[in-house]
C-alpha cells in the first residue's frame, strides 16, 4: 500500500524558450572558444626545437645576489655533455687566448637541464655550467671566456657594482614572457626591450645591472626559458661583448623548481628572498610574493629593514605582484599590501619596484593608504619587458601614471637623489620622476625621539 | 493529458540548493570579470587567443564580458528552468576557467586547478540529475543515488584535492591562517605554527573525504546498500549528519577566510572569492537534504533504510 501523495510540482518537460534564446548566441561564442582552445594547444608546440648536440658554449651569462661588489656566477650552456667546462677570467681583454689569462675556475656545478617528455621528444637536452665568483674586485671590468671540452666562446666582459658611495645607475624591468606564438620570432618584444637595454648600457657604462622583477616566461622550464636565455645573451650583450648582470626576482610563472637551474646560486637559502647591496649606499631587497607573505619572509623583512634602515641611503624594493597596481582589483591585491606595506612605512623603504600588470605605472607618494606628498612612497613599474601591454588609462586614486608601453626603467642614485626614467622601445622618456627624500635621517630622528620619550 | 509527475521533497530541496549554488557562483564570477579581477579565461584570452591584435587587453576583457554576462544570465534562467542545455553550458564555461588556469599557469599548484575546481563544475551535473531523472521512468529509482553519488565525489574530490594543498603546505593557505588569526583573534602567528595547523587540516580533509566515500552510500551505490548491515545503516543515521554539516561548515569557514585572511576592512571586490565558493557549502547541505527529507513517493524513502518503505 502506497502512502497518499501530496500535491505534486510540475516537473518542466520542455526547454522554455526563453532557454532557447539564450542558447543561440551562447552556442556559437562557446564553440568559437573551444576552436581557440584547440587551435592554441596546436601552437603550444612551436617552441620545442631540436638542439643540436655541440660542446660549444651558448647562453653565456651573469647573475648578481648579494653582494655584486665580490661576488657574481657566471653560466653557460652546451647542448651535449661536456667532461671538461673551465671559466678563464682576467682583469685585462685577452681576446680569447687562453694562456694569457691569469685565473681559470672549473665549472662548479654541471648538470643537465630538467626536460619535460615533450622537450626531450623534441631532442632539446641541454646542460648547464656554473662557476660562483667571489673575492672579486669591486667596480672592476672582468674579461671572461668559457670553453666546453675544447669548444671556447667569444670573450665577453662584466663590471662589478661599487662598494663605496659613488653614482651608479641600475636597470629594471619585469615581465619578459612572450605569448607562444612570438616565442621565437627574431622580432619579438622581448629582444627589443633587451637591445633597449643593452644600448642603454653602452651609453651609461655606469649601469650595475638589470634588475628583473619575475615572470620570465610562461612556465618556468626549459623549452620556453631555451628561448629566454638566447634572448638575453643574444640581445642584452651589448656589441662589445659586455655582459648585462641580472638580480632576478620570482614571479607567478615561476613557480617551477627549475627556475633554481636557470638562476643557479651555491647554497641558495631562502626561496628568492635577499637583499643585494648595489653600493656603499644603495641596498635592494628582492621579495617573493608567490611564497608565504605573511610568516618566515616578513619576519624576515622586518630583521632586514630594522638592520638596514640607520646604515643605508637608500633602501629599495623589488617585488613580483604588486601592492598598487594598475590594471588588477585594489582589493584583490590587499593580502600582499597588508602583509609588507606597514613594514616599508615604518622603516622607511624609499622605492618599490612592482611587474605583474603589464602597463607603466607610477603612483603617487603613497602613505598610509593616503597620498601624502611629505611622506609618500612611490610604487612604479608593473612590467614591461616583453609581455602584451594591458589597457592602460584605468581610474584609481593613487596612480599618477598608468600607460600602455613596453618599456625599461633606468635610474640614477646619487648622494641626493634616485632619479628614474621609464624609457619606451622607441628610445622616449615617458616618465621621469625623481625620489630626494632622505627617509634614513627621519628614521634616525623619529628613533630618537621614541628613545627619548621612553 | 500529460500527466504530473511528482517530485520527491529532497529532490526539491537539493535542487534549489543548488540552483541557489549555480545563481550566487555566476554572480561572483559576473562581479570579478567587471571589478577587473582577472580571471583564468580572460587571461588566456589576452595572452593566447588575441595576443596578435593591437590591443589584446581590451578584446580579452569585451570577449569576457559578453561571455559572463551570457553566463550569468544563463544562471538566472536556470533557477527558474533548470534546462539541460544550459546546465551544460554553465558546466563547460565553469570548466573552462578551471582549464584556463591549468593551461596559464599563473600561480603555484595551479596544475590542481580543475581538480580543485571539481565540485563547482559538477554542481549542473547534479542538477541536470535532479531536473531530468524523474521525468523517466526508467531513471526515476537512479535520480537520488545518481545525484547523490556526482556530490559525494565534488565534495570528496574537493576535500581530497584541498587536503593534498593543505599537505604541500600552499602558501596562500598559510597566510590565511597567518592573517585571519591575527585579524579575527589578535593572536600573532608564526609560519611554522601555521603550517602544524595546516598539516592538521590536511588530515582532517582527507579523513572526512573518505568517510565520503562510504556514507551515506558508496558513490552510485543503490539505496539499498547499508540494509544488508543493519548496525552499520543505524550508526550512518547517526554519522551521516554531523559529517555533512562539518562539510558544509568547514566550506564555509575556509570560503570566509579569504575576506578575514587579507585583513579588515573587507573591500567589494574581495567578495566574489567568498561567493565563488558557494558550492562548497551549498553542495553537502544538498546532499543532507538528499540523506534526511523523505521522498513522498515509497522508493525514495531513505532515511530509514530499514522501513517497509525501502527498496529491495
Amino acid at each position: 500500500m502506497h502512502p497518499p501523495s501530496r500535491p505534486a510540482r510540475p516537473t518542466p518537460n520542455k526547454t522554455p524558450a526563453a532557454a532557447g534564446l539564450l542558447l543561440t548566441p551562447l552556442g556559437p561564442v562557446l564553440t568559437l572558444c573551444l576552436c581557440l582552445f584547440s587551435a592554441s594547444a596546436v601552437y603550444a608546440q612551436a617552441h620545442f626545437q631540436e638542439l643540436k648536440p655541440s660542446p660549444q658554449p651558448i647562453h653565456v651569462r651573469v647573475q648578481f645576489k648579494n653582494n655584486p661588489a665580490n661576488e657574481a656566477v657566471v653560466s653557460w650552456t652546451t647542448t651535449r655533455a661536456t667532461s671538461e667546462n673551465k671559466l678563464y677570467l682576467s682583469t685585462d681583454p685577452k681576446r680569447g687566448r687562453l694562456e694569457e689569462y691569469p685565473v681559470h675556475f672549473a665549472s662548479q656545478h654541471t648538470f643537465p637541464f630538467t626536460l619535460r617528455d615533450e622537450e626531450k621528444k623534441a631532442g632539446m637536452h641541454a646542460w648547464s655550467h656554473n662557476v660562483f665568483l667571489n673575492d672579486l674586485k669591486p667596480a672592476t671590468f672582468y674579461y671572461l671566456t668559457v670553453v666546453s671540452d675544447g669548444a671556447a666562446s667569444e670573450e665577453f666582459h662584466f663590471k662589478t657594482a661599487p662598494d663605496d658611495e659613488r653614482d651608479i645607475r641600475i636597470l629594471m624591468v619585469g615581465d619578459s614572457r612572450t605569448p607562444r606564438r612570438g616565442r621565437i620570432d627574431r622580432e619579438n618584444e622581448r629582444r627589443q626591450v633587451n637591445a633597449l637595454m643593452a644600448g642603454l648600457l653602452e651609453t651609461h657604462p655606469d649601469i650595475v645591472a638589470m634588475l628583473h622583477g619575475g615572470d620570465y616566461t610562461n612556465h618556468a622550464r626549459w623549452g620556453e626559458f631555451y628561448w629566454w636565455l638566447k634572448d638575453h645573451s643574444e640581445t642584452s650583450t651589448t656589441s662589445e661583448n659586455r655582459l648585462l648582470p641580472v638580480i632576478p626576482a620570482r614571479g607567478n610563472h615561476d613557480v617551477n623548481p627549475e627556475l633554481l637551474e636557470y638562476f643557479w646560486w651555491p647554497d641558495r637559502v631562502r626561496d628568492f628572498y635577499y637583499t643585494s647591496n648595489l653600493s656603499g649606499t644603495t641596498t635592494l631587497l628582492v621579495l617573493n610574493t608567490e611564497i608565504s607573505r605573511g610568516g618566515d619572509q616578513r619576519q624576515w623583512l622586518e630583521e632586514q629593514l630594522a638592520k638596514l634602515r640607520p646604515l643605508k641611503r637608500w633602501l629599495l624594493v623589488m617585488q613580483h605582484q604588486p601592492n598598487y597596481p594598475s590594471a588588477r582589483s585594489y582589493e584583490a591585491m590587499a593580502p600582499i599590501r597588508e602583509a609588507w606595506v606597514p613594514l616599508f612605512e615604518r622603516y622607511g623603504v624609499d622605492a618599490v619596484y612592482e611587474s605583474h600588470d603589464h602597463t607603466l605605472k607610477r603612483t603617487h607618494p603613497v602613505y598610509q593608504g593616503q597620498i601624502n606628498q611629505e611622506r609618500g612612497l612611490i610604487y612604479f613599474g608593473d612590467g614591461g619587458g616583453g609581455v602584451p601591454q594591458r589597457r592602460a588609462g584605468r581610474d584609481r586614486w593613487y596612480l599618477a601614471v598608468n600607460e600602455r608601453y613596453h618599456h625599461v626603467h633606468l635610474a640614477k642614485i646619487t648622494g641626493e637623489e634616485i632619479h628614474i626614467q621609464a624609457i619606451s622601445l622607441d628610445g622616449q622618456i615617458v616618465d621621469d620622476f625623481k625620489i630626494t627624500l632622505d627617509r634614513r635621517a627621519l628614521y634616525l630622528r623619529e628613533q630618537k625621539e621614541l628613545d627619548s620619550n621612553q | 493529458m500529460k500527466a504530473r509527475v511528482p517530485i520527491p521533497s529532497g529532490i526539491a530541496a537539493a535542487s534549489l540548493l543548488l540552483r541557489i549554488a549555480i545563481i550566487i557562483h555566476a554572480a561572483a564570477t559576473f562581479l570579478s570579470v567587471f571589478t577587473y579581477q582577472f580571471t583564468q579565461f580572460g587571461t588566456w584570452l589576452f595572452m593566447e587567443a588575441f595576443h596578435n591584435l593591437d590591443d589584446p587587453a581590451s578584446a580579452a576583457f569585451y570577449v569576457e564580458r559578453i561571455l559572463v554576462s551570457i553566463y550569468l544570465a544563463a544562471a538566472v534562467a536556470v533557477v527558474f528552468a533548470p534546462a539541460w542545455p544550459l546546465l551544460i553550458l554553465i558546466s563547460g564555461y565553469i570548466f573552462m576557467e578551471s582549464y584556463s588556469g591549468l593551461r596559464n599557469t599563473g600561480h603555484l599548484f595551479s596544475e590542481w586547478m580543475p581538480a580543485a575546481y571539481m565540485l563547482r563544475y559538477l554542481t549542473p551535473w547534479v542538477l541536470m540529475v535532479l531536473t531530468v531523472g524523474p521525468r523517466f521512468e526508467k531513471t526515476r529509482a537512479w535520480t537520488r543515488p545518481a545525484a547523490m553519488g556526482l556530490l559525494q565525489l565534488g565534495i570528496g574530490g574537493v576535500f581530497f584535492v584541498h587536503g593534498c594543498l593543505a599537505w604541500m603546505e600552499h602558501p596562500g593557505f598559510i597566510d590565511l591562517i597567518i592573517g585571519t588569526f591575527r585579524n579575527l583573534f589578535r593572536i600573532p602567528m608564526n609560519e611554522s605554527a601555521a603550517v602544524t595547523i595546516l598539516k592538521g587540516i590536511a588530515v582532517v580533509d582527507w579523513v572526512v573525504a573518505l568517510a565520503l566515500l562510504l556514507y551515506p552510500n558508496p558513490p552510485f551505490a543503490p539505496d539499498s546498500f547499508w540494509n544488508r548491515f543493519p548496525k552499520a545503516a543505524a550508526a550512518r543515521r547517526r554519522l551521516v549528519p554531523p559529517l555533512l554539516f562539518w562539510l558544509a561548515g568547514w566550506g564555509l569557514v575556509t570560503a570566509l577566510s579569504r575576506l578575514t585572511g587579507p585583513g579588515l576592512p573587507v573591500g567589494f571586490s574581495q567578495y566574489p572569492a567568498l561567493l565563488t565558493r558557494a558550492s562548497h557549502y551549498l553542495g553537502p547541505l544538498a546532499l543532507y537534504v538528499l540523506f534526511i527529507l523523505p521522498g513522498h513517493r515509497p522508493h525514495f524513502s531513505l532515511n530509514k533504510p530499514d522501513s517497509p518503505h525501502a527498496p529491495d
